[in-house]
């Protein structure tokens, strides 16, 4: 259909102006956090670009550690749940039992459920066992959330993996752990990689879990030292900025890295199709 | 499930140690292999739940639990009588319903721009998939920066234009909850794009290049065709959001911290408190489990949504 030449030009107006303002926030993030620290307290561009404040917050506040913390725990949940999870999905695509419809009902429902109403009694059953305050049981509670978005995700990449492939392999003679190393994983291996980085994504996101799961300084994660720096320093913005982008800059490699798929993760593949 | 035993290992004339050794159904094996993943999910989630249904009937202190004891659904009376419960549900109920449907608007906007331009298309997509990504408690610290009445930018550009008392974005009463909603605006209307153009992309242009020659105005076309193929996604996309916004904690638990004087109270930001200020468990559960029904019921109605489309 032929588009009027002003409804063209009204959509990248719209379009163009769109983008600057859900940008505009961020780069405003970057540029604070690159100017000198004095003109943090003035609303203009920098005189000067300085990585200053980078300097100052990671000699004052244990960044470093908070990242380190955030990478262990999300790469560690994300290994975890991505193998199980795509074993699970495998499953379920493939295999017809009796658990079927229960585990796919289960997994839908919990991605709705929040997060305090898991963490709070979360946090009493792992007193119990030891596990609050330390990396183990971070990781657990990550997987947790992150294992009905793989199974979901991935569900979708298996089903879309011709069955008569998996059978030819069988009738040559691998048994079925074979079909699936051998066969079925080389062709899910991009499905292997969305579902790697939203779960990623999730742990390294998530503030409510760590919050009341790992209250004590050495676990803090990134999210929960940044928004600790802001509500208890007050309004060190300038070192806040630096911070935040550091914590930010993973994020946005791995936005564009995944760009192509993004819907699918966003919906949990349920509008597929 | 039922047939385990093999015949086909029966039938070899030499039975290998391998053909001898006992043979699983596929349906074992499919079963089999979603252990681990199953063996995660029930401990960490479907466990805690079922212990918070528990404590929820009973008055249950997280530092003393040698005084629990069962009262029957008296939390549950008690946090429905609540004063705060009241308006952490009214707010979270605003919070959602004003939230939604604009972002589904404004969505919907960009997502017509966007399919109607021909250049640059994948570009401004690829733009608008960062801001989504990043994580709630960033956003908002982006977000409280500008709202800062000295050193934020919106009330200095506010006073450039000649406003002389901008409003305190965070303090203000009502405003301060609709400032924490225009940051899950922000935040949430790039998800709705991406959706609602994939959703639009996929329309095949037949209907339209018919609807031209029948001559259609952009309304009808867009209200006879458009939105009637649109609707799917769109009704899954609402319902989903929806549930995210009413779960919102992130964005309170940074913004506002539920202040001023807990007029921004969420839900989930009472829970929190409850539990771990309060130190009130088994009132802590009894509104989770309250939370959990609304969005269970509301799963439960998508899901027979999605099935009665397949």
């Amino acid at each position: 259909m032929k588009t009027r030449p002003g409804v063209m030009t009204l959509s990248y107006l719209i379009v163009i102006v769109a983008t600057f303002v859900f940008l505009f926030p961020i780069a405003w993030l970057f540029i604070t956090s690159f100017k000198p620290p004095a003109e943090v307290l003035m609303v203009a561009l920098p005189s000067r670009l300085t990585l200053e404040n980078y300097q100052t917050v990671l000699e004052t506040f244990p960044v470093g550690q908070y990242f380190i913390n955030s990478v262990l725990i999300a790469v560690g949940s994300t290994l975890i749940s991505l193998t199980t999870g795509s074993l699970a999905a495998y499953s379920l695509s493939l295999y017809r039992f009796r658990a079927r419809q229960p585990i796919m009902l289960m997994t839908l429902l919990m991605r709705l459920l929040p997060g305090v109403a898991v963490g709070i009694p979360l946090f009493y059953l792992f007193s119990a066992v030891r596990l609050t305050n330390t990396m183990p049981g971070l990781i657990l509670a990550h997987t947790a959330i992150q294992l009905p978005l793989v199974i979901w995700i991935m569900l979708g990449f298996f089903e879309d993996t011709p069955t008569e492939l998996i059978q030819a392999g069988l009738v040559d003679g691998c048994n079925r752990f074979n079909v699936i190393y051998r066969i079925v994983l080389p062709i899910v291996t991009p499905g292997l990689a969305v579902g790697a980085i939203f779960s990623y994504l999730l742990s390294w996101n998530n503030l409510d879990l760590a919050l009341i799961l790992a209250p004590t300084p050495r676990l803090v994660t990134m999210p929960v030292g940044i928004s600790n720096m802001n509500l208890i320093y007050g309004v060190r913005w300038d070192l806040m900025a630096a911070a935040a982008v550091m914590y930010i800059i993973p994020t946005i490699i791995l936005a564009l890295l995944l760009q192509r798929y993004i819907v699918r993760g966003l919906t949990l593949g349920a509008v597929k199709g | 499930m039922a047939e385990r035993a093999t015949p086909t290992s029966v039938a070899y004339p030499k039975p290998s140690v391998k053909a001898a050794r006992f043979h699983l159904s596929d349906g074992w094996f499919g079963f089999l292999i979603t252990v681990p993943a199953l063996l995660i999910m029930l401990t960490v989630f479907v466990f805690p739940l079922v212990f918070s249904a528990y404590t929820s009937l009973h008055r249950f202190e997280i530092t003393r639990p040698d005084r629990t004891r069962f009262i029957g659904l008296e939390n549950y009376a008690t946090i429905l009588q609540d004063d705060a419960f009241q308006r952490a549900l009214g707010n979270t109920l605003t919070y959602v319903f004003v939230a939604v449907p604009i972002e589904f608007a404004i969505g919907l906007g960009l997502a017509l721009a966007l399919a109607t331009i021909t250049r640059g298309r994948g570009m401004f997509r690829t733009l608008l998939v960062i801001p989504q990504m990043l994580a709630p408690a960033v956003m908002a610290l982006m977000w409280k920066f500008m709202y800062n009445d000295e050193l934020g930018i919106i009330n200095h550009l506010l006073r450039e234009f000649g406003v002389n008392r901008p409003p305190l974005w965070l303090t203000e009463t009502p405003l301060a909850l609709f400032s924490i909603i225009i940051v899950e605006i922000w935040a949430t209307v790039p998800i709705f794009v991406l959706l609602l153009l994939a959703g639009l992309l996929s329309i095949p242009s037949e209907y339209y290049e018919a609807a031209a020659i029948d001559g259609g105005s952009a309304w009808t076309v867009f209200r006879h065709i458009t939105l009637p193929l649109l609707q799917p996604v769109i009704l899954v996309a609402l319902l989903i959001r929806g549930m995210d916004a009413f779960r919102v904690f992130d964005l309170v638990y940074v913004l506002t911290g539920g202040g001023p004087a807990l007029r921004t109270d969420v839900l989930s930001y009472y829970i929190f408190r409850t539990a771990f200020t309060d130190r009130d468990f088994g009132l802590a559960s009894a509104g989770a489990w309250i939370v959990s029904i609304i969005l269970l019921t509301g799963g439960l109605i998508l899901i027979r949504f999605m099935r009665r489309r397949a």
